[in-house]
């Protein structure tokens, strides 16, 4: 265990304390109040157009950061919160007596999840836009895709070094109590991403009574999928969804419930189709090399769906299966490209399957059964209904919460009748 | 709309270093060595750039073709005239 603070970004920052960088950023982060809105959002298209030209394309996911840092789509996700976008730079009149202002919240504190550390990028690039100082907590163990991000954001535009300049990111171990609890008393919002064990840890530290906490925790997610109304492209778009990220996204679909109407053929051609997709986006999305216990993993899964009475569609090795399976197996660990499909006949088979932790269902489905499926999905605390594609695009709100809101807080003001 | 199919041809071609007589209507993302995830992204940017249209990111998810962008690109036009 290592007692250190590493300072990966601001990188000449190295051996100062860490208070001292928590408030260097929070001064940086106030000097953002008075950068407009369209300025910052042009600054983060700026270092979008850096990553599409091929800077970092060797980090997993880094074509969905780009689209999302995209300007349009940063001002859809505030515009779909805030209906009034203005109040982010002045005070906008709200019905006939009041005028809103919206702020940043101040500090915003992320502690990245170790097995996808480039989804904390999403986060803190929503929290900066909208104004916010930022430090990212990176865990020792994770390789750091974050700092040679924020020092391109440094180096493409003046606004770009302000939102940088107002960005700490630090390396620190789990056992180093004293700065997690540093940067927790100092923070105005907290994002805690990862398992349930960490989510906990990090609740558990003292924190202004004021605080914000933003949990992103461990979810799983599914597909819900008529074979009759899925065409090829859908299809391809699905595996796509199960293959980016390897499933370690909480957002990629585990199971996937396929709708039988008693046509073997039905069930026997999707599987089919989905197969011949999920081995082609194997093939074209790379992946980390897998080590033996992630191998070994896979081939007992392979073995209990198996022994359960599956059939599986798998490669010589363990780069991707699917399991056609009667019911789902909790014992089988969907990650690593692993998909359980399930036929089901009766919707209340789908519901029943719904955890208190399910964060995406991936539908299609004809537009009766869509609405009415929604409805019910929504009631047993779904937080997503993408169509295929969709699955692993970040957007607000994520997990259930609106994000934008949280990452703001409101000033309100009487005004004379107008 | 033929004026607007030959330059959103010519876009294609210059932002992935090809001929525009390689491109076909069915000519789609994996065809081209450079039109991957990443180069997918870039188009859809470009295609804002040149058009002042921007395509929402659960359309720009659907283009499998150039005829599947062409089929947007016109309806945002028509949209916005």
């Amino acid at each position: 265990m290592s007692r250190a603070v590493d300072i990966l970004y601001p990188a000449e920052a190295d051996g100062t304390e860490l208070p001292e960088l928590i408030a260097a950023a929070q001064t940086a982060g106030q000097a953002l109040l008075d950068v407009p809105l369209a300025d910052r959002l042009s600054a983060f298209d700026t270092l979008s157009d850096q990553l599409l030209e091929g800077r970092l394309r060797q980090v997993p996911g880094i074509a969905f950061l780009a689209a999302f840092l995209r300007s349009t789509n940063l001002r859809t996700l505030i515009e779909r919160e805030l209906t009034f976008p203005d109040a982010l730079r002045q005070f906008v009149p709200i019905g006939e007596r009041k005028s809103a202002r919206v702020l940043p919240q101040g500090l915003v504190a992320h502690w990245v999840a170790g097995n996808v550390p480039l989804l904390g990028m999403f986060s803190w690039a929503l929290s900066a836009v909208v104004g916010n100082a930022n430090v990212i907590r990176l865990s020792s163990k994770q390789e750091d895709v974050v700092s040679p991000l924020i020092e391109l954001l440094a180096q493409s535009s003046a606004v770009g070094r302000q939102l940088a300049a107002a960005t700490l990111l630090v390396c620190f171990d789990r056992e180093h109590s004293d700065a997690h609890v540093q940067l927790s008393q100092a923070a105005d919002v907290r994002i805690a991403w990862g398992g349930q064990e960490a989510i906990e840890t990090i609740r558990a530290l003292p924190c202004r009574w004021e605080c914000e906490d933003i949990a992103l925790g461990p979810r799983v997610s599914y597909a819900v999928i008529d074979p009759t109304v899925a065409t090829d492209a859908s299809i391809n778009r699905l595996a796509t969804d199960a293959v980016y990220f390897d499933q370690l996204a909480c957002s990629s679909p585990q199971y996937l419930f396929l709708r039988d109407r008693g046509e073997q053929a039905e069930i026997e051609g999707f599987v089919e189709r989905f197969t011949a997709a999920f081995e082609r986006q194997a093939v074209a999305i790379p992946r980390h090399p897998l080590d033996f216990s992630e191998s070994y993993q896979i081939e007992l899964d392979r073995t209990r769906a198996l022994l359960e009475g599956g059939r599986l569609a798998r490669d010589s090795q363990t780069e991707w299966t699917i399991a056609l399976v009667d019911r789902p197996n909790d014992e089988i660990r969907c990650a690593n490209r692993f998909v359980q499909i399930i036929p089901f006949q009766r919707f209340e088979t789908v519901y029943g399957c719904i955890p208190r932790n399910i964060q995406t269902i991936i539908t299609l489905l004809g537009a009766d059964e869509a609405e009415q499926f929604s409805e019910q999905a929504a009631r047993r605390g779904v937080c997503r209904l993408p169509r295929p594609g969709e699955g692993n695009l970040f957007e607000t709100p994520w997990d259930g919460v609106p994000l934008v809101a949280r990452l703001t807080r409101w000033t309100l003001r009487s005004d004379n009748r107008r | 709309m033929e004026n607007l199919k030959q330059q959103l041809l010519e876009l294609i071609a210059d932002l992935f270093k090809c001929d525009v007589a390689t491109l076909s209507d069915e000519t789609g993302p994996g065809d081209l060595p450079a039109w991957d995830s990443l180069g997918h992204v870039a188009l859809m940017a470009r295609v804002q750039e040149k058009f002042g249209r921007h395509v929402p990111v659960e359309d720009a998810i659907e283009v499998e073709s150039i005829a599947d962008l062409l089929e947007i690109l016109e309806r945002l036009v028509s949209e916005s005239s």
